[in-house]
């Protein structure tokens, strides 16, 4: 006999109430009709026990149909003999997915982890499949589901406890959506040749930070079978306190710098230090700022005179591990810009786009020069450190077209430096006197009556126009060219060309020259020329055209802790990084190692310091206050916890209690029982009051 | 017209000559029971029960030109030959209002009888004592609202339309006197007597409103309290369910328990009353069941006395008499 709601039993307590009502009972017997009870307060009625109980046969009868009604209600059933066996089919496989990201470096969060994970191994019944994953910005398995021939339960525990030992929190962002959809994949792979009725189960272990990742959960939908455990593991959410040097728009002699108190912080004041590239604290004034918990505020920090002053220092703050940014102290290049054309500055001529276009910036200070003599322009020409000549021929003084200006132009480029040559129709000579002979200059027939030629064919992949090469902005199409020169260069020149005229003509021509270089460009920006100086790419091909190799100064761009360098540089041959660390890993073409914070460096064969990265913990990982998991639910992830094998052993043997109650139905006869004795009692009930009520006529006639 | 009882008006009739409630309550017709009362009651108060009547003489008085000759004593004239002028004290008929409650409540009696007998049997007693002095009386009876209005009238048959009244059967509810006293103020313009008899076990809280407009209008008011001796005492000894005649409210109530608060309540309620027939100058007359009618008369008549004439009497020497 088994019941299918026990707790129903509980009703036979009520059998006690019957007893009760008879063994207690109320003194009065009747009632006594009075003109008002105006002035009367109910007095509590005097219970008195009675020793020796009455009326037993209706007590029986009232006791009775409360143990029916609690039996019936209980749903009684006989048990059938029947063997429920799983089969060894059913398989519950557990991934173990810990969140590795910098923000689990705050303290004691990791040993949290560490017991969290022994806690789930440990939960595990024999036969669960455990693996475990640790993820940042990507997932790495450090176990692996084990082949389910080789399997031993204890093996795989150990195995995977081992690993989580050997692990350790990395310095990357956190990106739990990836993490899981990765993690959910593997565990759909694994599973297939299981069992319908096999479990697939992902226990996630993070502090499910704020400035966590999900967005991989909207691009894939979710496995449906795969429940997620979530298990929070975190250090006072919201207690740390961060710092951020912001990008410069403009070139300042201080750095601006927001600082951010979480709303947990118990710290208010803070204090910033400068450390030198060997993380040492210098003697430099540190500040003292103020900042109150959930609030943010950006200071600003005089830049250090010394260039190898790197770390900025956040002190006052217990979260450590997000405590220093990297910025790299360079001064900014100076870069000397000759313009050779018309005398005076129209707004029609090429020299007033391009004043305004070379602005200052943060990593360049710009020095442009506009000879107005052939002396001056030669004497400018002469000086070191030339970087850019930019040649407007057609409206060139005809005083300054000699060839002293021509030799000193081709001097320079040899030095190192670039031209930017807008070719004139008279140009043949002077481009002759400068990149050799064999250049052919002439003019081409303007199209006129309205037509026009866009460029076509453009090298993306040379450094001019390398940072146009994304398709967003790689659309040429709405520049237009009206008036143009027919360049051709000689037939053994290394002469290169970058850009064609959709009339077949060439547009850009590149030509190296000693240890500089010559652009070439058939038809100019001014007006009169094109559309190009209208063109917002315009100032981007300028600017490339000074950021080539050699010039280029990578300070201004910013990495996080896994981000790809890339280095603006024409070979990467023989190149070696060296970490923060101290450590020089080879380097082909792009550095995919910005495993922590710190100073990357980057050197030649020379052992010649090429150029410097700073890289941080990206700003995302310091908001340590906690998501609700309900957002990973709103993404489509089943939040919950597989049923272990006893426990889906228990539902099947309810499932099958509930058939057998469904089949055998002994309530209906419980209920038709009580329906019955009820009846008997009232019966009976009846009965006796009746003859109560006689006694009392009796005995009111007698008095 | 009554012979006031002027020369023993604090005196009440000895104990002998009063008719015992209990017996008397066994004669069935009420008119019978009124006569008895009354005519012991006078046979022992009075020398002359038949005397009376509503004209009363005062004094002769010398005729002068002008007089009304028809109050010239023409005996005297014709006896003494002296012209005189009759004066009479005029007294008007009495115009008296009997309101009676039959609510629920007045059907409780440990007596013999219940107060509503009691209640019944005492304005049957007042209506026959009246009638016989040829004074105006009418009846009102209710519960929670009029049941019965008979107008002052003395007429012919009007004594036996209001015996009738009285011994319909009654089936009242809840009391309600203030729709009864908001009735009276309303009908009765004329100044007379107003006599309420209740056992005045509801709320009393416009009690004094209503009893002082009929004060306003002239009205002189009598309010008879009838209770049962038990609603006095409290003496019962068995806890048991105790049920409201009006509301049908149960509650279960010791009475051993509970009889110090029902005492002190009561006599609270009581103390209300009565301060508010001190304040308005009602008199207030409280009946238990087992006093004898005789002794309610004599509190009625003692009240009009205590009145004197004012209330009920106008003079006016010149006015003739019936």
């Amino acid at each position: 006999m088994g019941l299918l709601s026990p707790l129903f039993m509980l009703g036979l307590l009520g059998v006690s109430l019957p007893i009760l009502f008879h063994l207690i009972r109320r003194t009065p017997k009747g009632q006594m009709l009075f003109s008002t009870l105006m002035f009367l307060q109910p007095s509590p009625p005097r219970i008195t026990r009675r020793s020796r109980l009455e009326n037993l046969l209706l007590l029986l009868l009232r006791a009775a149909v409360l143990a029916l009604l609690a039996a019936a209600f209980s749903r009684p059933f006989l048990r059938q003999v029947a063997r429920l066996d799983m089969g060894k089919s059913f398989q519950r496989r557990v991934a173990i997915v810990v969140d590795g990201s910098a923000s689990m470096q705050q303290p004691g969060v990791w040993q949290k982890v560490r017991q969290t994970v022994n806690d789930v191994v440990a939960g595990l019944e024999s036969g669960d499949h455990p693996a475990l994953f640790v993820f940042d910005e990507k997932l790495t398995t450090l176990h692996g589901f084990a082949d389910p021939k080789e399997f031993d339960t204890d093996v795989q525990q150990q195995a995977v406890l081992e690993a989580m030992r050997a692990a350790a929190p990395s310095w990357r962002a956190t990106n739990i959506g990836e993490a899981l959809v990765q993690a959910a994949d593997i565990l759909t792979a694994v599973s297939e040749g299981d069992t319908e009725d096999s479990a697939q189960q992902i226990v996630l272990i993070t502090d499910l930070q704020k400035g966590a990742s999900l967005d991989a959960l909207q691009a894939t939908p979710f496995p449906e079978r795969v429940q997620v455990d979530v298990r929070i593991v975190s250090y006072r959410p919201g207690a740390n306190a961060s710092l951020q040097v912001l990008r410069e728009t403009e070139p300042q002699t201080f750095y601006r710098t927001r600082l951010v108190n979480g709303e947990e912080s118990g710290v208010e004041q803070f204090s910033l230090h400068w450390l030198d590239q060997s993380l040492k604290p210098v003697q430099v004034a540190s500040e003292q700022v103020y900042v109150a918990p959930g609030q943010n505020r950006v200071v600003q920090i005089d830049k250090p005179p010394d260039a190898d002053l790197v770390c900025l220092e956040l002190k006052g703050d217990e979260v450590a591990f997000d405590n220093r940014f990297f910025v790299l102290n360079t001064p900014p290049n100076a870069v000397a810009v000759t313009y050779l054309g018309e005398r005076t500055e129209q707004s029609t001529a090429p020299l007033y786009f391009l004043r305004r276009t070379l602005n200052d910036t943060p990593s360049l200070r710009i020095d442009l020069a506009h000879p107005q003599t052939a002396d001056e322009a030669v004497e400018r020409l002469g000086r070191e450190g030339t970087s850019l000549i930019v040649i407007g021929s057609d409206g060139l003084d005809p005083e300054m077209r000699t060839d002293v200006v021509w030799d000193a132009v081709a001097k320079a480029v040899e030095a190192g430096a670039r031209v930017m040559w807008i070719v004139a129709d008279n140009d043949q000579a002077a481009i002759e006197r400068v990149l050799g002979p064999g250049w052919n200059i002439e003019a081409a027939e303007p199209p006129g009556g309205g037509k026009y030629a866009m460029w076509t064919a453009i090298q993306f992949d040379h450094p001019l126009f390398s940072p146009l090469e994304n398709p967003r902005y790689s659309d040429f199409t709405g520049i237009r060219f009206w008036k143009w020169r027919k360049v051709s260069p000689p037939k053994d020149s290394s002469a290169q060309v970058l850009a064609k005229f959709d009339t077949g003509e060439d547009a850009v021509i590149y030509t190296p020259l000693g240890e500089g270089d010559v652009y070439l460009l058939a038809a100019g920006w001014a007006p009169a020329d094109s559309q190009l100086a209208l063109s917002t790419k315009f100032p981007t091909i300028i600017h490339s055209s000074l950021h080539l190799e050699g010039t280029s100064n990578d300070s201004a761009i910013r990495f996080d802790v896994g981000d790809v360098i890339k280095p603006a540089v024409a070979s990467t041959a023989g190149l070696r990084m060296t970490m923060p660390g101290g450590e020089r890993m080879a380097f082909d073409g792009e550095f995919t190692e910005t495993s922590r914070p710190g100073i990357y460096r980057l050197f030649d064969e020379q052992d010649n310091l090429v150029t410097r990265y700073a890289v941080n913990v990206a700003a995302s990982e310091t908001d340590t206050r906690i998501r609700d998991s309900v957002e990973l639910e709103q993404y489509g992830v089943s939040i919950g916890r597989q049923p272990t094998r006893a426990e889906r052993l228990a539902e099947q043997r309810q499932l099958r209690d509930i058939e057998l109650e469904k089949r055998q139905q002994f309530w209906r006869w419980g209920i038709a029982f009580a329906l019955f004795v009820l009846l008997l009692e009232t019966i009976l009930a009846g009965r006796t009051a009746k003859a109560s009520m006689r006694s009392v006529d009796v005995n009111l006639q007698n008095e | 017209m009554i012979d006031r009882p002027t020369n023993r008006a604090q005196a009440r009739p000895k104990r002998e000559i009063v008719a015992d409630p209990h017996t008397l309550m066994r004669i069935k017709s009420l008119q019978v029971r009124a006569r008895i009362v009354v005519e012991g009651f006078l046979t022992g108060l009075h020398r002359s029960p038949y005397h009376g009547f509503s004209v009363e003489f005062t004094e002769y008085r010398q005729y002068s030109p002008g007089d009304d000759l028809r109050y010239l004593d023409w005996r005297l004239l014709a006896r003494s030959d002296r012209y005189y002028v009759k004066r009479f004290e005029d007294e008007t008929n009495l115009r008296c209002h009997i309101l009676l409650d039959l609510s629920r409540s007045m059907d409780y009696g440990t007596v013999d009888y219940t107060k509503a007998e009691y209640g019944k049997t005492l304005a049957a007693t007042l209506a026959y004592f009246l009638n016989r002095q040829r004074d105006a009386v009418g009846l009102l009876t209710f519960d929670e609202t009029i049941d019965t209005y008979l107008p002052a009238r003395f007429q012919f048959g009007a004594l036996a339309r209001l015996m009738s009244a009285l011994e319909r059967p009654t089936g009242g509810k809840g009391t309600d006197i203030n729709q009864p006293l908001e009735q009276t103020a309303r009908i009765v313009r004329k100044r007379g007597w107003v006599i309420l008899i209740s056992d005045l076990l509801t709320d009393i809280e416009s009690l004094e409103k209503h009893l002082g407009a009929l004060r306003t209008q002239g009205h002189e008011v009598i309010l008879m309290r009838v209770l049962d001796p038990s609603e006095k005492d409290f003496e019962f000894s068995d806890a048991t369910l105790f049920h409201d005649m009006e509301s049908g409210r149960e509650l279960y109530v010791d009475p051993k328990a509970a009889r110090s608060q029902y005492l002190e309540k009561f006599q609270q309620h009581a103390e209300q009353i009565e301060s508010i027939c001190n304040s308005l100058g009602v008199d207030l007359c409280e009946l238990t069941t087992d006093t004898p009618l005789e002794l309610a008369l004599f509190d009625f008549l003692n009240a009009r006395q205590r009145r004197g004439r004012t209330a009920s009497r106008s003079r006016n020497p010149m006015a003739g008499g019936v």
